[in-house]
């Protein structure tokens, strides 16, 4: 690569900026508008172009709060049915619960009865 | 509104900078007036005369509404430079969908050329030939030519302007320079 302070591009330099194209003059007052538009308060059409940004962001900024609640909820509601499922359950009476118990011993002891009751009557037979 | 205090002829552009960002519109005219002749001829090198007014303004407009985020104010020029890039950049890109503006363009600069009967024609000829082998450039290589070569900056501000590596500067600058001299010598003209 040629190095670009060489005397070919030292004269290319010097013939641009000497036959360089003079800027065009502005056909507007370009200051006088750029400080107009500067100091000229919020317009109507600007407070609402703001308006409805806001009102933009407020949307999506409430898209992810509440998908996190929903998500939240969902969540604690399924835990909440898991273990309502797996815990064990205690009887409230205890009276119902004596009474179950008493039947079903009797109701296996009875069983035992007819059993031997069954088996003894064979023996004696042979 | 063009009479200011005398102080603030003296003033720096890092306090200038400052007194915007706090919101003195003074200060920012003040700016513009210190600015819009390089900004203008380099949007002209950049885009051609066509909607010249416009962009200059885009560009001061831009300057303003992002002043407020502007960090390092010391580099406000060559900030500066970054937002009419991006301007010239954006310009470019709208054309080339619009092509039939680029005719009407260059077919602008000519007539305009040709009406200037009381200047020296030779001088009116290369001026048209250096316009014709600037826009016979990517923008990308004009901008380093315009920046570098027209302008006066250093090659390291060139970079951050255009936001490339030093490497790319220098790469480009042979390449445009390169395109230029082949072209002028094309047109007659020995360097």
């Amino acid at each position: 690569m040629k190095k670009t302070t060489s005397n070919e591009d030292e004269e290319l330099v010097d013939f641009l900026k000497t036959y360089c194209p003079t800027t065009p003059k502005e056909t507007k007052p370009c200051e006088e508008l750029i400080m107009r538009v500067i100091a000229t308060p919020l317009t109507y059409s600007s407070h609402k172009a703001r308006f409805r940004s806001s009102l933009r962001f407020l949307s999506w900024g409430w898209l992810l709060p509440s998908t996190l609640i929903t998500s939240l909820l969902i969540i604690s509601a399924y835990v909440f049915n898991v273990n309502q499922k797996s815990s064990p359950q205690i009887a409230t009476k205890t009276e119902d619960l004596e009474t179950f118990m008493v039947k079903s011993w009797y109701g296996s002891m009875a069983q035992e009865i007819e059993f031997q009751y069954v088996t003894t009557v064979g023996d004696e037979n042979n | 509104m063009k009479v200011l205090a005398n102080n603030h002829g003296e003033m720096t552009d890092l306090e200038l900078v400052r007194k915007c960002q706090k919101g003195d519109e003074n200060s920012f005219r003040l700016l513009y007036q210190r600015y819009q002749h390089k900004v203008r001829a380099t949007l002209y090198q950049l885009c051609g005369s066509e909607l010249l007014d416009d962009l200059q303004q885009e560009v001061f407009l831009k300057t303003w509404k992002a002043l407020p985020k502007l960090r390092e104010a010391k580099y406000f020029s060559t900030w500066l430079y970054r937002i009419c890039w991006n301007v010239a950049s954006d310009h470019s890109l709208a054309r080339k969908r619009d092509h039939h503006r680029q005719v009407a363009q260059t077919d602008l600069v000519k007539q305009k050329s040709r009406n200037h009967h009381q200047t020296d024609l030779l001088q009116l000829h290369y001026q048209e030939l250096i316009q014709s082998a600037l826009q016979n450039l990517n923008l990308e290589h004009r901008a380093v030519v315009v920046l570098h070569d027209l302008e006066d900056m250093p090659q390291k501000e060139v970079a951050e302007i255009l936001s490339i590596p030093l490497g790319t500067v220098k790469s480009r600058l042979f390449t445009a320079r390169k395109s230029l001299r082949q072209f002028l010598e094309l047109q007659g003209v020995n360097l």
